[in-house]
């Protein structure tokens, strides 16, 4: 009898599996809609990493994925560097200005991280209407710099990129420092009391959550082509990040990748609906939330 | 001198217009302990539609506005026994989780508010008509009698809502609601009847504001974000459930962002009062005022 | 049911799938139209290539070609865009994608038609950058068409109307420029402040405010110090707002500029009224532009029940355009086309119609001046939407508002 834990890992490697030869069965164009379902999964992944595991409602992840976006878009667009480096800078970005802006918020309890989040990304969204010679505004940058052009290369490359992030998460995850943030959670008092400093694994798994948010936002960049507020820094992105890890499964890693599938696929299948798809998804969220409130993924890991 | 003027009167309009658009915000987080993200959809929502049967249906404009508080007690409702109510009882849902799955799905139920305005009524935003038409020249400023009787009717709302709480006995209730359940439950008050009054007082608090704000801001499906992200960094500011801090927060925001716009630039209107907002989030995160 | 009555059925709708089929037995052309809709500019820029397509199938097609349409709603969002244009390519095989009036959007498909090597044709995005993409690195963006006059020309329909009309028979001699601080506007302020000298205005201040304000009350208070006649304006993203709150508190000065929510016919409703005086730059009116203009007009209002939006005039001469150019190269092959559409010279509804070459920084966007397109000048008055410039095309006389010092 394998424990769920060990259920939801070869969970992941069955859909890993199926997910390398979607190239083969569908057309150019679904297999576009993958790859942007790919990068998706690794914001969610990120997010559910800091949540699940530390208890930290993290409403800006798109500081981290937006400011790693934009630095590697200026980066490509006003410097000679390579395509590889602008991505790691971006990302390295990303943890910088996390750690300098949100990071103290992690040593105060209740609402606090969560509000200073969300006003990370009010002013982050301000910022780039301000400064728009460099970031565009409203309108946003297109980068001369692309990944590939094979729908075929860029789908394997998010897929390859998406499987290592969740390796590295899950090894994280299951890790001491994973069962002592998870403790922690739940018991605070305890925990500390127990002599863990906290808050210095909060920040460690918040870098983290950075990280891969940085390096995805930046990678989704030089994907599309284009960098602008709608895609990498609203409001509205966060809240399909938390809904996706909601629906798919929180603190499982693997649940939010299912998660990220289903509100990305369901959304292309209703695009007949037109504006009203959206609302459908929502409503298909709150059925989620209400009768299947440890997500998608608690199906597969239910004892039979 | 005309400038110091402007600015107290400007900013005193456009403050108790944001406290009476907040202040709902921080009653249901203070009684009920829900932070409704839904709040800024709530407040559009009763503008749109009464905006849509005054000037569609020629209705006179108290009408149009008892209609658009309607269908804000009625979201309201809804929202308490499709969502909130379901997610307290359920079992499923481990206690110390219940906070972030009301926030997901009050998420969820603005977005859906959102997108049905957008769908019936387009994204560009509306105006409820004025209330009294002329203008008062003041301070070389150009004042309308309409700002003055919205920020005296918000003071009033204000006033009301304050007295109905402190002085009433079912406001009182109210409040001893926020701070025992169980307290309650031995002194023998059906906490089933409490909730009920408390979403219907949420209902006319937001139906009301939402047309007032938008009889002088306007008001879209696109502003509902922003609505609630005004309302939640007010609230945090004054002090998580504490209503005469949120009210206080609301005159100080209003006035940051008008003297920033006089003094700075109209173009990073909102910038100052979210850096103050981060900086008293990481020196006093209790909020100006702290709870009661 | 009687099996005569069953076969009569069936033979029925196979007569009603394959009928239309037989009509036009040749394969149809597909265009794929990429749009916001749900706005107004977006649902007129669908229903323009509707109207359009139905116009030239109903004549038999393209040299008995039919034209296909395939519409896709990008919420306003460039992912949605980029998703809208691959699947236009990969799974509809489209010859060309056509539309939306968002530069960010317009913006970030211009890689992916390069990419795709597939036409683009926007008709409402109005950032100079689109074509100076295309100037600047002609071979890989020679994809890319802006069937649109951009923001700098937009500027310099508003200082002609001014230059022609307020300045000559009103005798105005100061304005104060305001636009939203947008990347939209950056060309067009520059424009402005570069013009409205040439038009005997003195500019006496100039102002960007962030596109989320509601209270304008000091924006106009700081403007009315200055005692400007006219304040000219770089309005989209907002507009209602400052409108109702200048004829609330009744301001002294007259509005003119680009205030694109207010040239579409449902402002009145939405502003209560507020809009009467206010005046702004249009792509096109109900009104003699050029001959095809009234027409097109009545015929749209007739199929869709309201005037369109500047996008309905554009996107409308976009797939006339096309056509014609398709006719031209006797082809879809996409270099054959580019070719052809560089070479057009069309009559449209919102004026003569030909592409700057690549050697204009605005390469691939339409020729601007009194003999191609100008634009037009609206004014809102006693509730309805009156063309008051250029003169060949107005169909009223300004009329200052009452409280506007004249």
């Amino acid at each position: 009898m394998l424990i769920p834990k060990d259920r939801s890992i070869i969970i992941g490697i069955v859909i890993f599996i199926l997910l390398i030869f979607v190239p083969y069965i569908f057309s150019s164009y679904v297999v576009g809609v993958f790859t942007i379902a790919l990068y998706f999964a690794v914001f969610v992944m990120s997010w559910d990493l800091l949540f699940g595991y530390s208890g930290e409602v993290n409403f800006g992840s798109t500081f981290q994925i937006g400011i790693g976006a934009y630095t590697a878009a200026i980066l490509n667009i006003n410097t000679h560097i390579p395509l590889a480096l602008c991505i790691v800078l971006g990302a390295v970005a990303a943890i910088l200005s996390g750690l300098i802006l949100v990071a103290p918020a992690l040593r105060l309890k209740g609402p606090y991280f969560g509000l200073i989040t969300l006003v990370s990304v009010l002013l982050l969204e301000q910022f780039v209407t301000i400064f728009a010679q460099y970031t565009g505004g409203e309108i946003g940058l297109s980068v001369p710099g692309i990944i590939s052009v094979s729908s075929k290369i860029n789908y394997y490359m998010a897929l390859l990129f998406c499987a290592f992030s969740a390796m590295v998460m899950l090894v994280i995850a299951r890790s001491p420092i994973g069962l002592i943030l998870q403790a922690s959670a739940q018991d605070p008092i305890e925990a500390e009391s127990l002599g863990f400093n906290i808050t210095k694994y909060k920040v460690l798994a918040f870098g983290i959550s950075a990280l891969f948010s940085g390096l995805s936002g930046a990678l989704l960049v030089f994907y599309l082509g284009t960098a602008s507020v709608s895609l990498v820094v609203s409001i509205a992105v966060v809240l399909q990040i938390i809904i996706s890890a909601i629906i798919g499964g929180r603190r499982t890693i693997i649940g939010p990748i299912l998660g990220a599938f289903f509100i990305i696929l369901l959304r292309e299948w209703l695009q007949p609906l037109g504006q009203l798809s959206y609302v459908v998804v929502s409503i298909m969220g709150l059925i989620v939330l209400l009768f299947l409130p440890d997500g998608i993924i608690s199906l597969f890991l239910r004892k039979n | 001198m005309n400038l110091f003027w402007q600015i107290l009167f400007d900013g005193f309009i456009i403050s108790s217009i944001y406290a009476v658009g907040v202040v709902g915000f921080s009653l249901i987080f203070g009684t009920a302990g829900v932070l409704n993200l839904s709040h800024g959809a709530f407040l559009v929502l009763s503008a749109i539609i009464s905006w849509f049967f005054i000037s569609h249906f020629h209705l006179p404009l108290l009408a149009g506005m008892v209609v658009g508080v309607l269908a804000s007690i009625a979201v309201s409702y809804l929202l308490f026994v499709l969502l909130i109510n379901p997610i307290d009882k359920s079992k499923k849902i481990p206690t110390t989780e219940k906070e972030i799955f009301i926030l997901t799905a009050t998420l969820l139920w603005s977005m859906i508010i959102e997108e049905l305005l957008d769908y019936f009524f387009s994204s560009n935003p509306v105006v409820v008509p004025p209330f009294v038409k002329g203008v008062l020249n003041l301070f070389k400023m150009n004042i309308t009698y309409n700002e003055i009787l919205l920020s005296f009717a918000s003071i009033l709302i204000l006033i009301i809502l304050w007295t109905f709480i402190n002085k009433t006995k079912t406001g009182k209730v109210l409040l001893a609601a926020s701070m025992s359940h169980d307290g309650l439950a031995i002194s023998g008050i059906d906490i089933k009847k409490v909730y009920i009054l408390l979403w219907g007082v949420y209902g006319v608090l937001t139906g009301l504001s939402g047309a007032l704000l938008a009889s002088f801001l306007g008001a879209s499906a696109q502003s509902v974000p922003s609505l609630t992200g005004l309302a939640f960094s007010v609230v945090v500011l004054g002090g998580l459930g504490n209503i005469t801090g949120s009210i206080l927060a609301a005159f100080l925001i209003g006035y940051i962002q008008t003297m920033t716009a006089y003094l700075i630039s109209p173009a990073y209107t909102s910038i100052p009062a979210y850096v103050i907002l981060v900086l008293i989030l990481m020196f006093k995160p209790k909020g100006l005022f702290g709870r009661f | 049911m009687s099996v005569f009555k069953k076969i009569a059925l069936i033979v029925a709708v196979f007569a009603f799938v394959f009928l239309p089929r037989l009509v036009f037995a040749a394969e149809p052309i597909n265009i794929g139209i990429i749009a916001e809709q749900g706005t107004l500019v977006g649902d007129s820029i669908v229903n323009g290539a509707k109207l359009a397509a139905d116009q030239i199938n109903a004549k038999g097609g393209i040299d008995g070609r039919p034209i296909k349409l395939f519409i896709y709603d990008d919420h306003m969002r460039a992912t949605d865009a980029v998703q809208a244009f691959q699947r236009a390519v990969y799974d509809h095989h489209v010859v060309a994608v056509v539309g939306s009036w968002i530069s960010e959007v317009a913006l970030a498909l211009e890689p992916w038609a390069a990419r795709l090597h597939t036409i683009y044709i926007t008709t409402g995005a109005a950032d100079p950058k689109i074509t100076q993409v295309v100037h600047n690195n002609y071979n890989m963006y020679k994809y890319v068409f802006q069937l649109k006059y951009n923001a700098t020309e937009m500027a310099q329909t508003v200082c002609n109307f001014i230059r022609d009309d307020l300045v000559k028979q009103y005798g105005y001699k100061t304005a104060f420029v305001a636009s939203e601080n947008a990347a939209w506007t950056e060309p067009l302020d520059a424009e402005y402040l570069k013009c409205l000298p040439q038009t005997g205005i003195k500019v006496v201040g100039h102002m960007r405010f962030a596109p989320n304000t509601t209270d304008f009350t000091p924006i106009f208070t700081d403007i009315k110090s200055k005692n400007p006649d006219l304040l000219v304006t770089g309005w989209a993203h907002t507009g209602l707002q400052q409108t109702v709150q200048w004829h609330e508190a009744k301001y002294p000065f007259l509005i003119v500029g680009i205030n694109a929510q207010a040239s579409t016919s449902d402002f009145w409703k939405k502003s209560n009224g507020a809009t009467e005086g206010i005046i702004s730059q249009a792509e096109g009116s109900p009104a003699p532009i050029t001959p095809k203009t009234i027409p097109f007009v009545k015929e749209y209002e007739k199929v869709f029940g309201i005037t369109p939006a500047y996008g309905g005039y554009t996107t409308y001469d976009a797939i006339y355009v096309l056509a014609q150019a398709i006719k031209r190269a006797k082809s879809t092959n996409t270099d054959a086309l580019i070719k052809a559409l560089e070479a057009t010279n069309y009559i449209g509804v919102m004026g003569h119609i030909e592409f700057y070459g690549k050697e204009s920084p605005y390469a691939h966007g339409i020729k601007y001046g009194p003999s191609y397109a100008t634009g037009v000048m609206l004014q809102w008055q006693h509730g309805k939407l009156e063309t008051v410039w250029p003169p060949h095309a107005a169909t009223a006389k300004v009329i200052i508002p009452s409280f506007v010092k004249k």
